[in-house]
């Protein structure tokens, strides 16, 4: 079965690995003419292409990271306030996962030194995958929204974390999220 | 008769969202900004023990009153109110007013095309001032 959101996200991570695609196109074109040193053939732009720093992961996290920011707005709007730092992973554990997951998490563990590891054992995006190890390495294209999406809503609740995804078993996620000292 | 003068957001760092002053007062302006400014101090301190995003009454001199509310992102809004008007709002209303504005918020940064931690601009919030200046007349 299959989500409106699942189509969009489909079709984003295909733009985003097309864009990582003429992006190496073009820094091996670029490679070609620099080596014949044939200056006044490049193409516009055909530099800026080459050396821009993005792969097809980090522009997907830029774009969850934008829409996470926005979203915890608007979730955490009817919410009571959060202080402390246990009750914001709480918070985006239960009401933030509920809301743009569609489930609560199913295990949420902490060292209580800013390391929360969260445990997800249907996860959205992966659930129309097949179970097992065959497409562990397709998965990381489908986790880097939604990470974006955790450390957008984190940084808009003023914490600043990297989001991290490991994948031991379909459809079964854990991300770790290491808080940054401010 | 609600005597509204004024509405403002600020971001996390005090940075100004949003500003919107009743052109009746316009003549006013570098008071009723002063003033605004004076109240986000007292956010500062009362956000911190606040157990609620409402913050109730931060400031009041001759002239202005104002309230504050603070969102769990941490984005502050202070409504400035005519101390020499006669009738005053009560709690529950000013509450509404800031729930409401909250809402506006939110929907102006779901727009795509906005920046987040830029000024803002939005038909939501225009809309939402000039009904308050309305009822204040």
């Amino acid at each position: 079965m299959a989500f409106p959101f699942d189509i969009l996200h489909a079709e984003l991570i295909r733009t985003a690995l097309e864009s990582e695609k003429q992006r190496s196109a073009a820094k091996s074109e670029f490679h070609e003419v620099f080596n014949g040193l044939n200056l006044e053939h490049i193409e516009d732009g055909l530099i800026q292409k080459a050396f821009l720093h993005t792969n097809a992961e980090t522009k997907l996290e830029t774009i969850g990271f934008r829409v996470g920011r926005s979203l915890v707005e608007k979730v955490a709007r009817d919410s009571p306030k959060l202080v402390t730092e246990l009750e914001i992973v709480k918070f985006i554990c239960k009401e933030f996962w509920v809301s743009v997951f569609g489930k609560q998490v199913d295990n949420l563990r902490t060292n209580h030194q800013g390391v929360y590891v969260v445990q997800d054992s249907r996860f959205t995006t992966l659930r129309t995958f097949p179970e097992g190890t065959q497409f562990i390495k397709d998965s990381a294209y489908f986790l880097a929204l939604p990470c974006g999406l955790i450390r957008g809503a984190l940084s808009a609740l003023n914490i600043r974390a990297i989001v991290t995804p490991t994948v031991e078993s379909l459809p079964a996620t854990k991300f770790h999220i290491q808080i940054q000292q401010k | 008769m609600l005597g509204v003068v004024g509405f403002f957001i600020y971001g996390r760092e005090n940075i100004r969202l949003f500003d919107s002053i009743n052109p009746k007062y316009s003549n006013q302006l570098l008071e009723i900004e002063m003033f605004t400014y004076c109240s986000l101090d007292i956010v500062d301190e009362k956000s911190q023990r606040a157990t609620e995003m409402y913050l109730g009454q931060l400031f009041t001199d001759q002239k202005y009153r104002s309230y504050g509310f603070v969102t769990n992102t941490g984005i502050r809004m202070v409504l400035v109110l005519d101390a020499t008007s006669a009738a005053s709002l009560k709690d529950q209303e000013i509450r509404l007013i800031f729930k409401k504005f909250h809402g506006f918020y939110c929907n102006t940064i779901s727009n795509p095309f906005y920046e987040i931690g830029t000024p803002m601009k939005s038909r939501f919030f225009d809309e939402g001032v000039k009904e308050l200046y309305a009822v204040s007349e």
